[in-house]
């Protein structure tokens, strides 16, 4: 699963324990999702949406979005 | 490794710090209780009056830290969040397959006449939960 969380993490200038406790996880939690080595529950998935106000769509995706438009 | 360990720690939210005090605590007083009782304990010839009730006691000692360490452990495992929960569960998952593959080897050893290997049973176990644990903290300490 792809996600965009470290570009959104540091457009607020959020360091990733301080998202860490935003969403009540821990910080290596915050940095196995990003480097893509976790994918989060759906329950985390939306408090992470909620933070950055932003549907959860918008921020993971599956990639086959990505596979479709580069067949395209 | 202590280096990791102690980034790992630095890692974890407050209550993940909070609810794994008691554990370490725990941890170290059964430790200390079973040394001391692998040390002082009597070899006894196998009845039961033989035995003196401080010996009985020293024994009996270590469940009780045992049993808090299982407690808190549990408490930690349900309140963590999904990740530290997956890593935990897979290490004792690892811990339990381990045992139980080289116990049920242990016992067929058994019926050969061979039984000084029976008790590494729980040590492997043991062994199995800390190195995977260990390799995981490694693997997600970024």
């Amino acid at each position: 699963m792809n996600n965009r969380l470290r570009v959104l993490r540091a457009e607020r200038r959020l360091s990733q324990a301080e998202l860490a406790e935003l969403v009540d996880v821990s910080r290596q939690t915050v940095n196995a999702i990003e480097v893509g080595k976790h994918d989060p529950s759906l329950p985390l998935a939306f408090r992470i949406a909620r933070v950055f106000g932003q549907p959860i769509e918008a921020i993971f995706s599956d990639g086959l979005d990505e596979a479709q438009k580069a067949a395209e | 490794m202590r280096k990791t360990s102690e980034q790992w720690d630095a890692g974890l939210n407050a209550r993940d710090q909070r609810n794994i005090r008691p554990i370490k605590f725990y941890a170290l007083f059964w430790s200390i209780s079973f040394l001391a009782a692998v040390l002082f304990l009597p070899l006894g010839d196998g009845t039961r009056e033989t035995q003196p009730i401080w010996a009985w006691l020293l024994a009996a000692i270590p469940v009780i830290p045992g049993t808090l360490l299982a407690h808190h452990y549990l408490r930690f495992i349900r309140e963590t969040d999904e990740l530290m929960r997956k890593l935990h569960l897979e290490a004792l998952a690892a811990g339990f397959g381990v045992a139980f593959v080289f116990g049920m080897g242990f016992i067929l050893l058994g019926q050969l006449e061979i039984t000084k290997f029976t008790g590494l049973t729980w040590h492997l176990m043991l062994l199995t939960y800390i190195w995977k644990l260990r390799s995981a903290q490694r693997e997600y300490s970024e």
